[in-house]
């Protein structure tokens, strides 16, 4: 038995075809039939990811050395095959079921190192994976749906959305089921598969608050109403072009008011302006944030409303919309307002710090502080049934790296207390300074330069042994780590920011992070931090204890952190910095010159390309390499004596291959067989391109006589005939994609 | 049962003063100095997260993890990488490896650690198949094993265990060994007399 059969009644049939298609794209890349940058995008956008050392060299403190892998294939440019790698999974606005939990629990333990990790952005990964492990993986999760699908590569990531959804006091209104209507809508669509670099999209309940931290995403939706003729109509103030980074841009407002019926094709229309017009060559300015800057916010609104006129409609824009209701959660418990009182005082800060009142009276969200966005196995499976038992059916996962039970039904807080105490999940740090964010860094990331997750541990660790001298003001502040520029920990936005940068000092190369202060966390990520000055990493606790009293004994009355810093201003502030950046001579402190948490010496020799846009590929390679591989899938059928199926895969290789082709010639081609026949037809029938210089129309035929007309009764004979055009045809487009790149 | 991941856990019963860093710093030597067939790829620290896996050396082939602020501290050798072939056999591997391992942790800290090779769990890294007929395949092939090594083991089932939780089977000792002399006992040669049926 293999876990297809086993769960072959739970998986969806679609889901087990892609399965089985990537199956035999991992087949087919390590007998190196299949084009390995192409192989590695179609990994990246199922989730599956490259991790530090998988280029097959590790530096051990002393010299670079190779890693001995078994196997000599690879997964990519410079990834090695059997070198282990991260997953991440899905899940859409923080939203898992317990089944869900479970489910990534086994898998943590399985196929992983025993941990969960959840990202800024409400995801989950799982590291140290051996690819092999992928299809089994995505089986077993699609059995409890949930995907992996475009949670990496050149693509729509990640929905986020508040946590709170729907339960916090001060929300418009509940934004999920338009953040789930949009997901399911944009997940591998045809108009974002030709994106230069990925697309983030965030909803927010409302203005003030932080949770959805819209004006960081490069599409972002703030939930507000208005009134039409005595009635309150939903929509959202739709912004883009945000983004952090090494360059962050503030999103801008695109519309002021985008009705629930727009908000689909407008957020269409956005990814279709993003695919045809942004960067594809230059990846580090391939964001729609450059785009947006590069027209003008007013061009790209003209350019969004012409668009808008040109997209074919679809059902689906809507849809969902008479369905709201099945969005809301079933609760478990009736709701109470009454608290029986532990005589505990770790329970009355657990009750202070991490436990809120929901909108609906009597119930009650629970933060469950995680350290570093870390959970075990045994732990999620716990949760898992604490969910069952007493919240509705879901959790979220916050992007603080914490997760969130809601629906706890006020009397039952003391004994969900106690039953997360059991799991050592009790943790009183709530959303508080000890409760750091980072990122992965120089732990498992190619592109880490600097230990985030740490330098996040020894900061934890250093504030809490100091917990009863911080009042609520220092208590209230956050910070945040990234590990590089790129901003996964999200430094820009937080109090007190951190990101990994290297230096040479004394002829060694030094860890240090850059120190970026007064980023606002409020009001969807308001504003974005000052970046003051490097620190070597050894020198950042006492640095932030300074910081910190300096906050303390020099803010004015009712000073918030961001206002403090901009009224002390980067001069004063570098001189603060000034006072840590000494690095003292190797000899005599040889600890400086090693990262947090790992002994051995600093090097940024484990530096590796990063994948985290993937490469960009054109949808003519990805199509003609779907091309070759359902012909290869219809000559297995027709050695099956499946006459039938042999015959209807050897046409949808050709139409791949033909719609493959279009998409040279136009941005959207279509999806409809009709449509792209037309559409070959026009672009390279009529105008001779797709002729061979001997055969002449001939290949072209095979795709045209099969369209008109499908066989009623197929023999051996005229199945394997459909198979061989098939081949011929693919061959042909391969030789015009030549042609075409000749051409340009 | 077609392929199989093992994991193998010793108990700590004496804890010393060893650290957190020392650890990290012990597995990054191995990593180093590593023999081509082990494979040592990489140090985790997850000593932040509580009763976690504390601190591992992940591996190609299996990931040993040193528990040190567990509730109850072990080691825990675990197979990520699936054996094929005859069952029996691959356990007879894997209990090998993980006292390979357990050899060299305990000489790494040989005045600050204790072991438990009297009374030690093994389990299945892999939930395929139902626990009970995992669990009783399990022990029927360490039955197989002790009695090429006759140290009169007797297995148990783990009543107290969450049933979401990785089949494992906790083995009582009669004749106690330490870690050297258990990993003279379970050698290439017990696996090939099993394998040849003697």
């Amino acid at each position: 038995m293999n876990w297809s059969e086993k769960l072959k009644d739970s998986i969806p049939h679609a889901e087990e075809e892609d399965i089985k298609k990537f199956e035999l794209q991992m087949d087919r890349c390590q007998k190196d039939q299949m084009e390995l940058k192409v192989f590695a995008e179609t990994r990246l956008r199922l989730g599956f990811y490259g991790q530090r050392y998988d280029n097959g060299q590790r530096y051990d403190g002393e010299e670079t050395k190779k890693i001995p892998f078994i196997s000599t294939s690879k997964k990519g440019h410079d990834t090695e095959w059997d070198a282990p790698g991260m997953v991440r999974i899905k899940t859409p606005y923080g939203k898992i079921t317990a089944d869900q939990l479970d489910v990534i629990a086994d898998l943590s333990e399985e196929v992983s190192d025993g941990i969960s990790h959840i990202t800024t952005r409400q995801a989950i990964q799982l590291h140290y994976l051996h690819l092999n492990d992928a299809p089994e993986t995505m089986r077993r999760l699609a059995s409890v749906g949930v995907t992996t699908k475009e949670a990496c590569g050149n693509s729509v990531r990640n929905v986020t959305a508040c946590s709170k959804s729907g339960i916090c006091q001060g929300e418009i209104f509940d934004t999920t089921p338009y953040a789930e209507a949009l997901m399911r809508f944009l997940l591998v669509h045809p108009d974002c598969q030709n994106f230069g670099r990925k697309i983030k999209i965030a909803f927010s309940g409302c203005k003030k608050d932080p949770c959805a931290l819209v004006s960081m995403h490069d599409i972002g939706m703030i939930a507000t109403t208005r009134n039409v003729n005595g009635t309150t109509v939903r929509g959202f103030e739709f912004w883009v072009g945000g983004g952090l980074g090494a360059i962050p841009h503030q999103a801008q407002l695109l519309k002021e008011f985008v009705t629930e019926d727009e908000l689909l094709p407008t957020t269409q229309s956005v990814c279709r302006i993003f695919g045809e017009l942004g960067e594809k060559e230059n990846r580090a300015r391939a964001r729609i944030k450059f785009l947006i800057t590069s027209l003008g916010i007013e061009k790209f609104r003209e350019l969004v409303v012409e668009d808008l006129k040109k997209i074919k409609p679809d059902t689906r824009w809507t849809a969902y919309l008479d369905d709201l209701d099945s969005y809301k959660e079933n609760t478990v418990k009736e709701p109470s307002n009454h608290v029986t009182p532990l005589n505990d005082p770790e329970y009355t800060r657990w009750m202070d710090n991490n436990v809120k009142a929901q909108r609906q009276e009597g119930y009650s969200m629970v933060v469950v502080s995680l350290a570093l966005g870390d959970i075990t196995a045994d732990q999620q499976r716990g949760l898992a049934d604490i969910v069952r038992q007493y919240s509705g059916e879901t959790i979220r996962a916050t992007v603080d790296q914490n997760y969130m039970l809601r629906w706890i039904t006020n009397s039952d807080l003391p004994e969900v207390y106690k039953a997360l105490k059991t799991l050592h999940l009790n943790s009183t740090v709530g959303e508080k300074i000890y409760n750091l964010t980072s990122c992965p860094g120089t732990d498992t990331c190619k592109l880490g330069i600097s230990a985030s997750r740490g330098l996040a541990g020894e900061l934890a660790k250093h504030l809490t042994k100091q917990k009863e001298k911080f009042g609520p003001e220092v208590e209230a502040l956050r910070i945040k780590i990234s590990g590089c520029f790129n901003s996964c920990g999200q430094h820009h936005i937080s109090d007190i920011g951190f990101y990994g940068v290297s230096r040479t000092r004394n002829g060694f190369t030094v860890p240090h992070f850059q120190a970026v202060l007064g980023g606002q966390y409020d009001e969807n990520a308001g504003a974005y931090g000052l970046a003051i000055g490097a620190i070597p990493s050894k020198n950042v606790p006492k640095f932030v204890d300074v910081l910190l009293q300096r906050f303390v004994d020099e803010k004015e009355e009712g000073e918030k952190f961001q206002n403090f810093i901009k009224r002390k201003g980067k001069k004063d502030l570098k001189a603060t910095v000034d006072q840590f950046t000494t690095v003292p001579p190797h000899e005599t402190n040889p600890e400086y010159y090693s990262d947090w948490g790992d002994p051995r010496q600093y090097s940024i020799k484990d530096l590796g390309v990063g994948e985290c846009a993937g490469e960009v590929i054109n949808p003519i390679d990805f199509a003609l390499e779907a091309a070759e591989r359902e012909v290869f899938e219809a000559q297995l059928e027709l050695d099956n004596k499946q006459l039938k199926k042999a015959d209807e895969l050897a046409y949808s290789a050709m139409l791949q291959a033909a719609k493959g082709l279009v998409s040279t010639q136009i941005p959207h081609p279509a999806n409809d067989a009709d449509d792209i026949v037309a559409e070959f037809k026009k672009y390279f029938v009529e105008t001779e391109l797709f002729n061979d210089n001997f055969a002449g129309s001939k290949f072209a035929k095979y795709l045209l006589r099969r369209h008109e007309n499908t066989p009623t009764e197929l023999n051996e004979q005229a199945a394997s005939q459909s198979v061989q055009e098939s081949h011929l045809f693919i061959e042909a487009s391969f030789r015009c994609q030549d042609k075409l790149l000749a051409k340009n | 049962m077609k392929t199989s991941k093992y994991s193998v856990s010793f108990p700590v019963t004496e804890l010393g003063q060893i650290s957190v860093e020392k650890v990290i710093n012990e597995f990054h030597k191995w990593v180093k100095e590593q023999q081509p067939s082990q494979l040592h790829l990489d140090v985790a620290d997850y000593s932040h997260v509580p009763d976690g896996p504390g601190i591992l050396l992940v591996g190609f082939h299996e990931i040993i993890a040193f528990r040190l602020n567990a509730v109850e501290p072990e080691l825990v050798i675990t197979q990520k990488s699936p054996l094929e072939g005859e069952d029996a056999c691959n356990l007879v591997h894997c209990l090998e490896n993980a006292c390979r391992y357990a050899k060299q942790f305990v000489q790494a800290f040989a005045s600050d650690i204790s072991i438990d090779t009297q009374n030690f769990y093994v389990g299945l890294n892999d939930r395929l198949q139902e626990n009970d007929v995992v669990l009783n395949q399990l022990a029927d092939n360490l039955k197989k094993i002790d009695q090429k090594i006759n140290l009169g083991w007797e297995t148990s089932q783990l009543n107290d265990r969450n049933p979401k939780s990785l089949p494992r089977l906790k083995i009582t000792a009669k004749t106690n060994r330490n870690i050297d002399e258990l990993s003279q006992h379970l050698t290439k040669s017990v696996a090939a007399a099993i394998s040849a049926g003697k």
